[in-house]
């Protein structure tokens, strides 16, 4: 074997790759090679140079510094991700019961019966005749078609767009009839009786009802809240809006008014169109068109009321609840007082499912509002939410969604009536006592207030500006 | 031993960080090694280590052909130190060598040798680390590249070659330095 071809194959020698035939021969050159076998010495000694360098480098240090890292790294992901995971999952269990739907609905209506209660602006001379001439109905029916859509409300997540179709029937006395169905599926009807203090929720569907009682001042607060189109014609009327002529709607010559006054969706609404039509020849309301804009607009309402059937007499037997003799009651509820209790009840509610206070009282904003701010909420355990029978659920859910229901419904009060409130959840924390929560007039010299730490307290106006927060953070007055 | 990566990889995907300890301890020196090569900064460099192993770990779904673990890792290890030295001011880093080489020579430190390494190509530089430093035969290295064997050996040799000249080199300059 020559040098060259020795050195070569010197590496594979080292590495025992040689086959044995061509090993002997290197070897036997190296036996006779002084250069060559010094080049192995040098190849060998490079080769556990740079294996005991390797040895330096080795630490167990790293070792348990990585695996470190990565068990903290990986509980921090798996933490993340159940937060995530398990929150929404709370709350589609709660917004899967059918019940949440309807409350959800309960609450958007209470919202959109405000639409009926405002009075502003100045009247036209004929639009007063209609106003008189709806007030002097007795009863009545009409037709809703409502449809949702844009982000997701609670209670309307599963979809982007919702339909929801009313078939009401009112009386002067008070008493309604609502059929409502969501997206095409027959949902729930509901009563309400004043006169047996009553309101009854029946869905055939799941072959269930429920029975809510009221008492004489939840009545009263509903009867003012009732979504009486008379109202909303009167507000319409009432409202800065401008003639959109006259057309035919169903073979019926109509005349149009047009309004953007956001007053006529207050405490609704950011952004509001709504068109009313009334039959030129018997001067009562045809149809009404509401757009509406909120949540940041990020949700769209849009609902028509038509079929108005204004002069028939309404046989009492419709208001006789449907209930099958196969169907079960769910438990019983009993109808939240709106009032300064059920503000104070509902702030403690909000403040133990999200840790704070909402930023808003609107209807709209608080159910929005709270499923983000519960899923924020580190304090809150979704675990008690585990296995629960469906009645459990409903029970569950109506105690987060009744409080607060109560809570918007009686700030609503406060701003429908005109008792100047104003509101700072967004910059009050809980448990602050020196801090003001909510205020409302109650006389003209004294004001109600709720503090941060949800004690209550009567005040003079005086008093009051003493220890309001400065004028730099304008509260919220609708 | 690409067998045992294999096993190894999979307990970390069924979720036992601790079973890459041994990947850790198994490729800690080359990725040491190549990672001191580049930054050419002790803290550096043991951030830089750490740091390529937590990404292999979350990235190991990702890693199509396990038997290429270490090449798979050595790639990352060259991603995270191209990102220090871009995050890097450079003026710290003169700093912390002149710190360093002021301060106590570790013994075991071989320095001649690391700065030789330092020079080497990267395809030489590889087949080094993955002899030396993972303890992978030329078979191993010739799977794991996907190379003939042959040309496992031949590179190894080039290597062993320019590495010997290099500390030549270096030899040279400091007896002139010091005469």
């Amino acid at each position: 074997m020559r040098c060259d071809e020795c050195k070569e194959k010197l590496v594979d020698y080292i590495e025992g790759l040689l086959p044995d035939q061509e090993a002997q021969q290197l070897k036997s050159h190296l036996g006779q090679c002084s250069q060559c076998r010094t080049e192995l010495d040098q190849l060998t000694a490079l080769g556990q140079r740079l294996t005991s360098d390797a040895k330096n480098r080795q630490s167990a240090d790293v070792e348990n510094r990585v695996v470190n890292r990565i068990i903290c790294e990986q509980n921090k992901q798996l933490k993340e991700a159940a937060v995530k995971k398990r929150q929404p999952q709370l709350w589609r269990i709660i917004m899967k019961a059918k019940i949440t739907k309807l409350a959800a609905a309960a609450v958007i209506l209470i919202g959109v019966s405000l639409l009926f209660l405002f009075n502003s602006g100045s009247s036209g001379v004929v639009w007063a005749d209609v106003v008189q001439r709806v007030q002097q109905v007795k009863s009545f029916g009409y037709q809703m078609q409502m449809q949702m859509s844009g982000e997701a409300m609670a209670g309307t997540a599963a979809s982007p767009m919702t339909n929801m179709d009313f078939l009401v029937w009112m009386t002067a006395d008070n008493r309604i009839k609502m059929e409502m169905s969501a997206n095409g599926k027959p949902g729930s009807t509901t009563y309400l009786l004043p006169e047996q203090q009553k309101m009854i929720m029946v869905m055939p569907e799941m072959k269930q009802y429920m029975e809510m009682e009221l008492n004489d001042e939840s009545l009263s607060k509903m009867k003012q809240q009732s979504m009486d189109p008379k109202e909303l014609v009167q507000q319409m009327i009432h409202a800065r809006h401008q003639s959109i002529g006259k057309t035919t709607l169903d073979g019926v010559e109509v005349e149009g008014l047009e309004t953007t006054d956001p007053a006529i969706a207050n405490d609704v609404a950011e952004k509001v169109l709504a068109r009313l039509w009334v039959d030129v020849k018997t001067g009562y309301p045809v149809q009404m068109d509401v757009n509406m804009d909120t949540n940041d607009g990020k949700t769209h309402i849009h609902y028509t009321i038509r079929n108005f059937q204004w002069s028939q007499d309404v046989d009492d037997a419709i208001f006789m609840p449907q209930i099958g003799k196969d169907y079960t009651a769910m438990p019983k509820m009993q109808m939240p007082k709106m009032d300064e209790q059920a503000a104070v009840e509902g702030l403690k509610k909000y403040t133990e499912l999200t840790g704070k206070y909402p930023d808003s009282l609107n209807l709209m904003e608080l159910s929005t509002g709270l499923q983000k701010a519960m899923q924020n909420n580190k304090a809150f355990d979704p675990n008690q939410y585990k296995g629960l029978s469906k009645d459990d659920i409903m029970k569950k859910t109506m105690e987060i969604t009744m409080p607060l229901q109560a809570m918007g419904a009686f700030y609503m009060t406060l701003v429908q009536g005109k008792k100047d409130p104003a509101y700072y959840g967004a910059t009050v924390a809980p448990g602050d006592a020196q801090q003001v929560l909510l205020r409302w007039k109650t006389s003209d010299a004294t004001y109600k207030v709720i503090m941060g730490d949800l004690s209550t307290t009567e005040v003079s106006a005086e008093q009051l500006k003493q220890i309001e927060p400065a004028v730099q953070n304008p509260p919220q007055t609708q | 031993m690409t067998q045992n990566d294999n096993y190894l990889i999979e307990q970390c995907l069924d979720g036992r960080p601790d079973e890459f300890r041994h990947l850790v301890s198994r490729y800690q020196p080359a990725v040491t090694a190549y990672l001191t090569s580049q930054l050419h900064n002790r803290s550096n460099t043991e951030d830089a280590v750490q740091e390529t192993f937590v990404r292999a770990y979350f990235g190991l779904k990702e890693l199509k052909k396990r038997e290429s673990f270490s090449s798979w890792l050595l790639g990352i290890a060259n991603r995270v130190a191209k990102e220090q030295a871009r995050n890097r001011m450079p003026l710290a880093d003169m700093e912390e060598l002149a710190a360093q080489q002021t301060a106590e020579p570790n013994d075991s430190d071989d320095f001649q040798l690391q700065r030789a390494f330092a020079q080497l190509p990267d395809a030489y530089r590889e087949i080094i680390l993955l002899r030396f430093y993972a303890n992978q035969s030329c078979q191993q290295i010739a799977q794991n590249l996907n190379m003939p064997l042959g040309s496992v050996t031949k590179t190894l040799s080039r290597a062993y070659a320019q590495l010997r000249q290099l500390l030549e080199n270096q030899k040279a300059e400091e007896n002139e330095v010091s005469q």
